[in-house]
């Protein structure tokens, strides 16, 4: 079973959609062209130096992977608990992800992507939905506002890093290559949604709601017959967080995969692991 | 072991534990809020059961006081013994004892309550008992919806707009009705300025509509002397917010000039009227007007 050079574009794609920024401000586009520049030039240095060879680049992945993992399950499981499964504990949700993911991991990277792929027809079907608020679009609402932006410098670091780091998780076992076209196409998307969220709401409304994404969803009304589908994006933004999860998580798998040669001692080692991932996200 | 270790994830994945009955859900309709000697006193209207013959909702109305808007729904949760739901809410009635600190803990409520969806109408109106205990306020929200759009003399907020606008620091403009021989009637848009209510006149109602983009065009009527009348068709405003400034541009058609006025007395009056309106928009009005049509000399 082969994995093509699409099929790894697409997952980087969907990958990339849960890459998230710290506000919205009217510098937040600024941020995204720069994250992409830092980032593109970053994976062209990659490329030509070949890094993913070296040692060294494998424990800082590990590092940054276990770092990013409890703060990941614990953004999946209070977004969950907030938008989805209302009223049920967190806890079960953190442990029932945790389980799923050690199982899908056990599978493989091909069963991993598989799954991607099927759930991407329906992850880009609910984004294009999203163009239908484009009724409630307001010129006014981008009016300018150099004093409240602190946080274009952290924006654009977080986010080239985020992007950068989705580069690697995709990077793995096949031998194909993330395409630029798809780096460009996931700046262009996120730019995308921000001209829409700011479009829409308003940068005060924007930064007044946790999940501005979701507001923009509830407010879709087409011909009285597509309505109330927040629900189906609040699915499509879980998928696209918790893929970025798992992918982080096989990447540990597959780092680990290196030193520990026996299949009992690794997959102890990843329940340890999961158990101290739990514990920490939920501290 | 892998079988029943999936078939264990799947009975847990299905959310049963936090399900709940429809029966024990209230179903909210309508809210009206108040504030009473420092108490809120909130009425709602919630689905109570649906009649058999005709599938209509019965609704019943509950009054509950209190002092804290979110000890409130609780206690109105005890009363009636259901979980309040909010996520069907069509219409807040509010009155003039709502101010900036109960808009504040009004907005935060919503804000915090993950059930509710912003989207449904706010009005104002100073006979919220009549409204209430009349079920009059079903026929509220099409009313003005079908008044905003067809004579622009009321408006359709929503609790976006008035989130909004209270963080803006803007305006909020809000439909008035009241409650006359057994009707509900709208009497025209009521703004939130200075912590205070003041009402509109119906030519003040058409130009906040016109000025938030609710319409495209209106009527203006001016009376000169001998009962006659200047009647202008505005089009086409493009209005834009620069800083502290609010720039219009308009095209106007002549429809009628009984009273023989010409291109620039009538680009001074329509300005004047701009000006006048001008404290609604809390802005330096900057208004370049393009007139059309003809005028009989003096």
């Amino acid at each position: 079973m082969k994995i093509n050079k699409i099929e790894v574009n697409i997952t980087f794609l969907i990958l990339s959609l849960s890459v998230f920024l710290l506000n919205f401000s009217n510098f937040t586009p600024l941020a995204i062209i720069f994250g992409f520049l830092l980032s593109f030039f970053l994976i062209l240095l990659t490329e030509k130096l070949n890094l993913t060879k070296y040692k060294l680049t494998n424990i800082c992945l590990l590092i940054i992977s276990l770092i990013i993992l409890p703060i990941y399950l614990n953004k999946l499981t209070y977004f969950i608990s907030n938008n989805i499964l209302k009223d049920y504990s967190g806890i079960v949700i953190s442990i029932l992800l945790l389980i799923s993911s050690l199982f899908l991991i056990k599978k493989g990277y091909h069963t991993i992507i598989k799954v991607v792929l099927l759930s991407s027809y329906f992850i880009i079907l609910i984004l294009l939905l999203g163009l239908l608020s484009s009724i409630y679009l307001k010129i006014d609402n981008f009016t300018i506002n150099i004093l409240k932006d602190n946080n274009l410098f952290r924006n654009t670091l977080l986010y080239s890093f985020l992007i950068y780091y989705t580069y690697f998780l995709t990077y793995g076992e096949s031998s194909s290559l993330v395409n630029k076209k798809t780096l460009l196409i996931s700046s262009c998307c996120h730019l995308l949604s921000y001209l829409f969220i700011i479009g829409i709401l308003g940068l005060t409304l924007t930064n007044l709601y946790e999940y501005a994404y979701i507001v923009i969803y509830k407010k879709i009304n087409f011909l009285n017959f597509i309505e109330r589908i927040e629900f189906m994006f609040a699915i499509n933004y879980l998928f696209c967080f918790y893929y970025f999860f798992l992918f982080s998580f096989y990447k540990v798998k597959s780092i680990l995969k290196k030193v520990i040669k026996k299949d009992k001692l690794l997959t102890l080692t990843l329940v340890i692991l999961s158990i101290i991932i739990f514990t920490i996200s939920i501290l | 072991m892998k079988k029943y270790l999936i078939l264990i994830i799947i009975f847990f994945l299905t959310g049963c534990s936090s399900y709940i009955e429809l029966n024990d859900l209230a179903i909210i309709d309508t809210i009206s809020i108040q504030k009473e000697d420092n108490n809120y006193k909130v009425t709602i209207s919630y689905i109570e059961k649906i009649e058999e013959n005709n599938l209509n909702p019965q609704t019943k109305i509950i009054e509950a006081k209190d002092t804290n808007i979110n000890q409130l729904f609780n206690n109105l949760s005890l009363k009636i013994n259901k979980k309040i739901y909010l996520s069907h809410l069509n219409l807040l009635l509010i009155d003039d004892s709502i101010k900036n600190k109960e808009f504040k803990e009004l907005i935060n409520y919503f804000l915090n309550n993950q059930d509710t969806r912003e989207d449904f109408l706010i009005a104002y109106s100073n006979n919220i008992n009549d409204l209430m205990h009349n079920n009059k306020f079903l026929e509220i929200n099409d009313l003005v919806k079908i008044n905003h759009q067809e004579t622009s003399k009321v408006i359709y907020t929503t609790m976006y707009d008035v989130i909004k606008n209270y963080y803006e620091k803007k305006n909020i403009y809000l439909t008035n009705l009241t409650y006359q021989d057994n009707n509900t009637l709208p009497i025209g848009i009521i703004t939130f300025i200075n912590n205070n209510y003041q009402e509109l006149t119906e030519d003040q109602s058409i130009f906040i509509n016109y000025l938030l983009d609710n319409i495209d065009t209106f009527n203006y009527t001016y009376k000169c002397q001998d009962n006659n009348y200047l009647n202008l068709k505005i089009l086409k405003g493009k209005k834009q917010e620069l800083n502290n400034k609010l720039l219009i541009t308009n095209e106007i058609n002549i429809i009628s000039n009984d009273c023989h006025l010409n291109n620039q007395e009538i680009n001074k009056i329509f300005n004047e009227y701009l000006e006048d309106n001008k404290i609604y928009t809390n802005k330096t009005l900057n208004i370049n007007n393009t007139i059309r049509g003809n005028y009989e000399n003096k």
